[in-house]
């Protein structure tokens, strides 16, 4: 019992950081329908998880000697389990200095991310800081202002990128560095209502351009999860942020040196489902549901789409193949007919670099009729954004599978597959598979003008040549070329599939993993 | 009043609902034809179409409204 005092006051300091920004702040808090910090961490991580760090921060005074007042810092973290897994959590605390930089001690932010980089464990941050950066008051504080940068958040964050996963929610109106905390992750997710993200709010964007503007609408999940893509879902409240988060790390290893944790499979490989041979309408102009056919062919109930309401034209869904986590690439001819546009390309990129950087093999789900065309497309990039994307294809080396559904057509739909150094990718068709340079009602004028020009009856020669073109169009004509490997019967998709993921994950244990050279922007 | 805007540029290839229709939520109201893929617009909400400022075989660029409904 020598140092029982120290220990009595421990817990007594332990007690006082716990009552984080007073209750008057906290009842405030709860009213606007948000968790406190520690409820949030408690809320997410596996029970009697979560060992905090750094609990003795804050800004304490003194009278007499003897502690009289204690504000916490306004940063809490430490390291937890999910689903038994490891894991580095941590979250501003509104209640303190509303989460602003002035309320931190320490760096505790920075050091939530070494810690996790050096024990190669998933960063998560709980975002919810009003200028989570810099606030003015800080120049009061320490009588100077100070160039912005330096040693901090930067350096970890990027290599974080590229080594362990980063999960952000966007918990509260989050501005500044607090919004690029949001953004420099693999994954993100927005709180519908309460969570807002803007490089400034609105009383700066009326300082600045002189115009008002209310916080859900300068940034909130309407503007980022479906308009801008800067956050990957939106979460219809707290708790459901948190089962994303979830879902989200099942997928995904450690960090970028171990494989994907393959969970019990719960589905026969050998499935064939019937819907599959009729999923693809005859009439080529006809869409389907892509979302129902991924399901059809992995393993039931293992979807998770990510970027559901951003680049709509390309679908990307988190799943599981006789247990192994895979990454699905969809095309969606419900959206923009599913051409490849700005928005598109740039979830793709993502995608693909996720799933390179933590050695998820792909799936890639072909029907593309090719880039977005016209003077809008053309506005956004499309082309550049498009080879954008084609890059991070032809840059990744995860094992890559190619089944064409329907549709590959022009320089969109050459980036089916990654033929990087003449590697193997698994690729087959479906009978409705369907491809060219570029289509032949659209050709033909181009390739046979002269001659349709030339004919007393034009449009008469033109169709000549069109029906033509077309009896040579069929997908057997290809494969009789071997110029793909083969026509499956798409009931055999499953099967064919699970046996290749089974050799992929052989070939990935085998390899030398780590991070990728390129590293990964968000 | 909901304003049931194109997405993406395309040409009307078919209107399937009059003014004065009441119609449901994800209810096809036209079908866009965009990369030669005829997409149906849904419904957003459950109303009564109140205008149609389009007509079939029109081009229409991307936010150019196509129905209006009374919600």
């Amino acid at each position: 019992m020598v140092w029982q005092p120290e220990i009595d006051e421990l817990n007594e300091r332990k007690s006082l950081a716990y009552r984080l920004g007073g209750e008057e702040r906290v009842q405030k808090h709860i009213e606007n329908g948000k968790l406190t910090v520690r409820d949030r961490i408690v809320s997410l991580v596996d029970s009697d998880s979560f060992r905090e760090r750094g609990v003795l921060a804050g800004k304490a005074t003194y009278e007499d000697g003897k502690l009289s007042e204690f504000r916490p810092s306004n940063y809490v973290m430490g390291i937890a389990s999910i689903n038994g897994r490891r894991v580095m959590v941590g979250g501003d605390d509104f209640t303190v200095r509303g989460g602003a930089a002035d309320g931190n001690v320490g760096d505790k932010k920075t050091h939530q991310e070494r810690m996790a980089l050096e024990l190669r464990i998933p960063i998560i941050r709980l975002v919810d800081g009003t200028g989570g950066g810099g606030s003015v008051k800080t120049i009061e504080d320490i009588g100077r202002t100070y160039l912005p940068g330096g040693p901090g958040f930067w350096e970890t964050a990027d290599e974080a990128m590229a080594k362990v996963p980063v999960v952000a929610a966007a918990m509260g109106s989050v501005a500044g560095i607090g919004a690029a905390r949001v953004a420099i992750s693999h994954f993100s997710v927005i709180v519908k209502g309460t969570g807002q993200v803007f490089t400034a709010g609105p009383p700066v964007v009326e300082r600045g351009l002189g115009m008002w503007v209310e916080k859900e609408e300068l940034g909130g999940a309407e503007i980022h999860a479906r308009g801008s893509g800067v956050c990957d879902n939106e979460a219809e409240t707290e708790e459901d942020a948190f089962d994303q988060i979830k879902q989200f790390l099942s997928y995904l290893p450690a960090n970028s040196w171990e494989l994907p944790p393959r969970s019990t499979p719960n589905d026969d490989p050998e499935r064939r489902d019937e819907e599959l041979l009729s999923i693809i309408p005859r009439e080529r102009r006809q869409p389907y549901d892509v979302r129902k056919l991924a399901a059809h062919i992995v393993d039931r109930d293992s979807i998770f789409e990510v970027g559901k309401y951003f680049g709509r034209s390309v679908v990307t869904l988190l799943a599981r193949l006789d247990g192994y986590p895979v990454a699905v690439l969809g095309n969606d001819p419900l959206a923009v007919g599913g051409s490849l546009d700005t928005p598109g390309s740039e979830k793709m990129l993502k995608f693909i670099d996720l799933a390179d950087t933590f050695n998820i093999p792909i799936i890639n789900l072909v029907d593309q009729p090719g880039f977005m065309i016209g003077v809008e497309a053309e506005k956004a990039g499309v082309i550049k954004a498009g080879v954008r994307a084609l890059q991070a294809i032809y840059q990744c080396d995860v094992p890559w599978s190619t089944i064409v559904v329907r549709r590959a057509y022009g320089v969109a739909g050459a980036g089916h597959q990654n033929h990087s150094n003449a590697r193997w990718n698994y690729r087959v068709a479906w009978p409705s598979g369907d491809w060219g340079s570029l289509p032949i009602e659209g050709g033909v004028m181009a390739a046979y003008r002269r001659d349709i020009e030339a004919s007393e009856n034009p449009e008469q020669r033109r169709q000549e040549i069109e029906d033509k073109l077309n009896e040579l169009r069929s997908p057997f004509r290809t494969a009789e070329a071997f110029n793909i490997e083969d026509i499956i019967d798409p009931r055999e998709t499953r099967p064919l599939l699970s046996e290749w993921i089974n050799d992929a994950y052989k070939v990935l244990a085998s390899s030398q993993l780590g991070p990728k050279g390129r590293g990964m922007r968000a | 009043m909901t304003d049931v805007k194109a997405e993406w540029p395309g040409v009307v290839s078919e209107i399937k609902v009059s003014v004065g229709d009441s119609v449901s939520q994800d209810d096809e109201l036209v079908i866009l034809e965009s990369m030669k893929m005829l997409t149906p617009i849904l419904s957003p909400a459950s109303g009564t179409v109140s205008e149609l400022p389009i007509e079939q075989g029109q081009y229409v660029d991307e936010g150019a409204v196509l129905v209006r409904l009374d919600s």
